[in-house]
């Protein structure tokens, strides 16, 4: 199942290069939601395209969903396993007709002609979007457009979906439909990582992995992480709202009982005080 | 005034099948040296109205007026815009072209009809001006610099010609949060000395910290335009034209709902901490 | 942003936006040689009012099916121009060195005229019913006997399908990046060639970054979904013609006969 489990992961792009990532270790189970969060360039992106065999491990230990990523036999068995929404809406569609990109993955893996129409519409409406087979991808806005990629990815069922940073070019709405999917998706068991700079998109995770200059510089819950100003700015991150202003209160010596991570934790927080 | 726009209207494809109306009487004026933004669903009409307002599209009905002139009037100099008007429109390091940044920050120079020497000095202080090492990077391709320093070097070369107003579109996408914090301090920087700025935006925390005006645009109306702390106090109606608030506000909103006394007109971080300490304090503890 | 693409797919009902691709494809071929065909007065009678009909029969708004057409106006008048004043007949009207005025020059500009038109017509209406990727399945599929020389088919219709939706996207870009330079002075439409070429690299730069950008990341995408060049895919499936795309192209076929032998 969708499990991914790294050791030691060492990656440079040229010989010469500075190494892009360095010993980083993760351990994912199946059917959690992980936040990879980190500014531009960490890393993080080089990282999850490990676990599709897109960059080819050069040392330490990866296996996902139980396949060793260096297993080259099986490599077209973990891109099907692996599923992936990159980061522009854009650069993503092989044809001009929404439904037949859907299609295009199952076309890759062979699968019978006549399962293909059944397969695309459950996934288009999986994603919200039922009924766009004939539309055209360049029409359609931000958000449906990466719902559209995201339907022709979960077309072939995978068991680990990687959103590349697949909210960093959309409006707050297109923003929140692909977090809601991405949450649907962890409720039906699917493996989710997504890879983020935005702090607050990492709340909701079960799991919070935090990188630095291609070093995994913290792992666990988003209590454990997200409430640490000094981490995250070490990782050039700033803490969300209402850590920020625990801290700054309890500066001004008000001590909250906890650290909330949401706007409504603080309110409940500020009224157990008053 | 900076800007004065008289109502304005715009039809989308006139004259085909897909002929949609952008904008209808649209009507508002910008004071020299304001911060404005300009929030609105996708698709209410902000990147025409941002065209019309350069002078990028030609307007068929109503009038912009920059500086007082129609800048439509037949025989308006349009070089002039063009050196009191800088535009920066979304992802401004896909206009990069030139060999090293230094060429392509001059480059809205060329016909300014500068000296080379003052063009030089234009060019350093426009790079230092977004803090970017001038020696380092002038010889430097601009496709050799990190994601950020190409943004950074795109605002150069809007800001060399130091024009008088300045309108972004988007400016904040894809910056991570120090990026974001810097292109933020940048702007207000440049709004303290004097330069008028209008910025399009999704963000509402960057406006909530930058702006202190906000006009809002739904289905081609304007929606509201006033202090931003006025338009982010009616939530509602912000929701009613898709549009979120700043986190600030929005904690300011959920504190009050719990009987803290929190202002309303919050927009930012900075005006938050101190309300929320003036509530816990005057709130009375036992 | 603000014109109508030229040839740009626009959706209907209509009997032209339902017939079959391939019949569409075909008998468009088969037209354009009616056109080069056709030689006289009676047989332009006919060839014109066919290709009216099949206009109107698209249901699309005249303006926009003749789009290309009053676009090049000034290049049909330079073109009629040519013909007319220097077309070598024997029996000239006026001659002025090597300028002669005849009846058979004006007949020829005419002539000339007349095909490009009709064919531009024929070429908007093709275009304007059926969807791109309609269309590349339908000449993909007319290229299929390529295969047995060893083209490989699958492959290139591949490609084609990924240009075709790219188009879109660039032309976006390219309005975008026009937009932005304007905006930083440069000038696009002053008058002088010299001026012109040298106003090209602004644009001309970032597009092709951008293209190359985007071609690289959409082979990442396709790797990631797993394809593997065009033999490891799923077959298309091979629907037989319907009657009605034989009918259709029963009539061009005729049209064309009817142009040898008896016009």
């Amino acid at each position: 199942m969708g499990s991914i489990a790294g050791k030691q992961i060492t990656f440079a792009y040229g010989y010469d290069d500075a190494p892009t990532l360095n010993g980083v270790d993760i351990s994912v189970k199946p059917g959690q939601l992980v936040a990879i969060l980190g500014r531009n360039g960490c890393g993080k992106s080089t990282l999850v395209r490990h676990f599709n065999a897109l960059l080819a491990l050069q040392e330490g230990e990866l296996s996902v969903a139980g396949i060793d990523v260096r297993d080259e036999a099986e490599l077209w068995r973990l891109r099907r396993t692996v599923g992936m929404v990159f980061q522009n809406p854009d650069n993503q569609f092989v044809s001009s007709l929404v439904g037949e990109d859907v299609a295009f993955g199952l076309e890759n893996y062979q699968v019978p002609r006549s399962e293909i129409p059944g397969k695309v519409s459950a996934a288009l409406e999986m994603v919200g979007l039922a009924g766009f087979e004939e539309r055209s991808p360049h029409l359609l806005s931000g958000g449906q457009k990466q719902r559209a990629a995201l339907a022709g990815v979960l077309a072939l069922e995978p068991e680990i979906l990687v959103l590349d940073e697949a909210t960093a070019m959309l409006d707050p709405v297109g923003r929140r439909e692909i977090l809601a999917a991405a949450m649907d998706l962890r409720m039906r068991g699917t493996t989710v990582i997504m890879i983020t700079h935005i702090v607050e998109e990492a709340i909701p995770a079960d799991l919070v992995f935090l990188m630095n200059e291609g070093k995994m510089i913290a792992a666990g819950t988003p209590e454990e992480v997200l409430t640490v100003p000094e981490l995250l700015e070490q990782a050039g991150l700033a803490p969300p709202l209402p850590v920020r202003l625990y801290h700054d209160l309890r500066t001004a010596g008000i001590a909250l009982e906890h650290c909330p991570l949401t706007a409504e934790a603080l309110a409940e927080e500020l009224c157990r005080l008053k | 005034m900076s800007f004065e726009i008289k109502s304005l209207s715009y039809v989308y494809q006139r004259g085909t099948p897909l002929e949609t109306p952008a904008l209808e009487n649209v009507s508002f004026s910008i004071g020299d040296g304001e911060f404005v933004g300009i929030m609105g669903h996708t698709g209410c009409g902000k990147s025409t109205l941002l065209h019309l307002m350069a002078g990028l599209l030609p307007a068929p009905a109503g009038t912009v007026l920059i500086d007082g002139e129609d800048i439509n009037r037949k025989g308006y100099d349009r070089s002039v815009l063009r050196r009191k008007l800088g535009v920066l429109f979304q992802f401004p390091e896909s206009q990069l072209f030139e060999s090293t940044v230094e060429k392509d920050v001059a480059f809205g120079l060329k016909h300014s009809g500068l000296s080379t020497k003052d063009i030089e000095q234009r060019v350093q202080w426009a790079i230092e001006t977004v803090g970017l090492d001038y020696s380092r990077v002038k010889g430097q391709s601009p496709l050799g610099l990190s994601g950020g320093e190409k943004r950074r070097a795109a605002i150069a070369g809007v800001l060399a010609v130091q024009p008088r107003h300045l309108i972004l579109d988007e400016p904040t996408v894809g910056l991570d949060p120090m990026g974001r914090e810097a292109l933020l301090e940048l702007l207000v920087k440049l709004n303290r000395d004097g330069m008028t700025i209008l910025m399009v935006s999704h963000d509402a925390d960057s406006l909530g910290e930058a702006a202190r005006r906000l006009l809002v645009l739904h289905q081609g109306h304007l929606a509201a335009d006033g202090p931003i702390g006025q338009v982010f106090a009616d939530m509602d109606a912000m929701a009613d034209w898709g549009l979120g608030v700043s986190q600030s506000r929005e904690a300011a909103g959920l504190l009050a709902r719990k009987g803290l006394e929190v202002p309303q007109d919050i927009t930012s971080y900075r005006q938050l901490l101190p309300a929320v300490l003036t509530a816990l304090k005057g709130g009375g503890s036992p | 942003m603000n014109s109508q693409l030229t040839g740009q797919y626009i959706p209907g009902t209509s009997i032209m936006h339902r017939m079959d691709a391939r019949a569409k494809f075909s008998g468009f071929l088969l037209l354009i040689a009616a056109v080069i065909l056709t030689g006289t007065i009676k047989g332009y009678l006919l060839t014109i009012s066919f290709i009216l009909i099949i206009a109107a029969l698209s249901k699309l708004p005249p303006e926009i099916a003749t789009g290309s057409v009053r676009r090049m106006l000034p290049f049909f008048f330079v073109v009629f121009l040519l013909n007319v004043l220097f077309f070598e007949s024997e029996t000239p009207l006026w001659q002025w060195g090597i300028v002669t005025i005849s009846i058979d020059g004006i007949a020829q500009g005419a002539n000339i005229l007349l095909r490009i038109v009709l064919i531009l017509i024929l070429s908007n209406v093709l275009t304007l019913t059926t969807p791109p990727m309609a269309l590349m399945a339908a000449i993909e599929s007319l290229m299929s006997p390529l295969r047995f020389i060893g083209v490989p088919v699958g492959d290139v219709s591949m490609i084609l399908s990924v240009a075709v939706q790219f188009i879109p996207t660039l032309l976006r870009e390219t309005d975008d990046i026009r937009t932005a330079q304007t905006a930083r002075g440069a000038q696009f439409e002053s008058g002088k060639l010299l001026d012109r070429a040298k106003a090209l690299p602004p644009l001309l730069t970032p597009i092709f970054l951008s293209a190359f950008k985007r071609a690289d990341e959409l082979a990442v995408a396709m790797e990631a979904r797993g394809y593997r060049g065009g033999k490891h895919r799923t077959k298309k499936a091979s629907q037989p013609m319907p009657v009605s795309g034989w009918l259709a192209l029963l009539l061009c076929a005729a049209l064309c006969a009817l142009q040898i032998f008896l016009f």
